[in-house]
């Protein structure tokens, strides 16, 4: 493979991670309770990234109240791509920056109308 | 293995795909290891991607004999796997009690794992059982 072949494949990765992430948790939300707590993974973009958070179900959803709102392990937020909008004990809530990130996170979000 | 279907017959970008069902039991992880890196290896893949869906087989084929059924229960699961149009297709499926949540977080960490390996990744819990599929850009 082609360093430019490498870099896009990186490049793409890093997009799908955060939507495949937060797909992940949508899985696990459906099958836990609200009153219940239950391990949700790092919907950030590095690649290397396999933490997880054990968090109340009812803190997840207030998480997705938005479509471009991401659910990240503290230290995660990358500076040019999330800008933090709250910040709790476990977890950090991002949301895009870039105009094609946002899209790209509407359109992934099935919760989108 | 109850059922394998293996023509991967034709062209690299429309191989024909397979499907194969084991028990629920650790030795179904090394055999759909071996099963899917050999398809992915015939549909084009790189070495990259290649030990990418190795990994992600692995991790989604774990977590469906640890934690789609109960000790006492017999349970199978499914491998499937094709390719077209420049995607890897691969499924993971069960028809255990799908996601529970329990303490240890393993189940979220393979997850985890999974979600940084592929392209585009999907989760499906329809009645019983739950499907991880995992598609993958053919470079």
């Amino acid at each position: 493979m082609t360093g430019k072949a490498a870099e896009e494949r990186f490049q793409r990765r890093a997009a799908a991670a955060e939507i495949n992430g937060r797909r992940v948790n949508e899985a696990i939300e459906l099958q836990g309770r609200l009153d219940r707590s239950a391990v949700f993974v790092c919907e950030c973009g590095h690649l290397g990234c396999s933490e997880t958070v054990e968090i109340p179900v009812a803190e997840y959803e207030e998480v997705r109240t938005g479509f471009d709102r991401f659910f990240v392990v503290p230290g995660h937020e990358i500076e040019e791509v999330d800008e933090v909008v709250e910040r709790r004990p476990d977890f950090l809530i991002v949301v895009k920056r870039a105009p094609e990130a946002r899209e790209m996170a509407r359109t992934s979000d099935g919760r989108s109308p | 293995m109850v059922n394998d279907q293996s023509p991967c017959q034709g062209a690299k970008a429309t191989l024909g795909g397979f499907e194969i069902s084991r028990r629920a039991e650790p030795e179904t992880v090394t055999a759909f290891r071996h099963r899917a890196a050999a398809f992915a290896a015939e549909a084009g893949a790189d070495a990259d991607l290649v030990s990418d869906v190795v990994l992600a087989v692995s991790e989604a084929t774990t977590n469906a004999v640890k934690y789609a059924y109960d000790a006492d229960e017999e349970g199978t699961v499914n491998l499937s796997a094709t390719a077209e149009d420049r995607w890897l297709t691969v499924r993971i499926g069960d028809h255990g009690t799908g996601f529970r949540s329990g303490p240890s977080g393993g189940l979220g960490l393979g997850l985890a794992i999974i979600a940084r390996l592929c392209d585009d990744l999907r989760i499906v819990q329809e009645g019983l059982g739950t499907q991880v599929v995992m598609r993958f850009v053919l470079a």
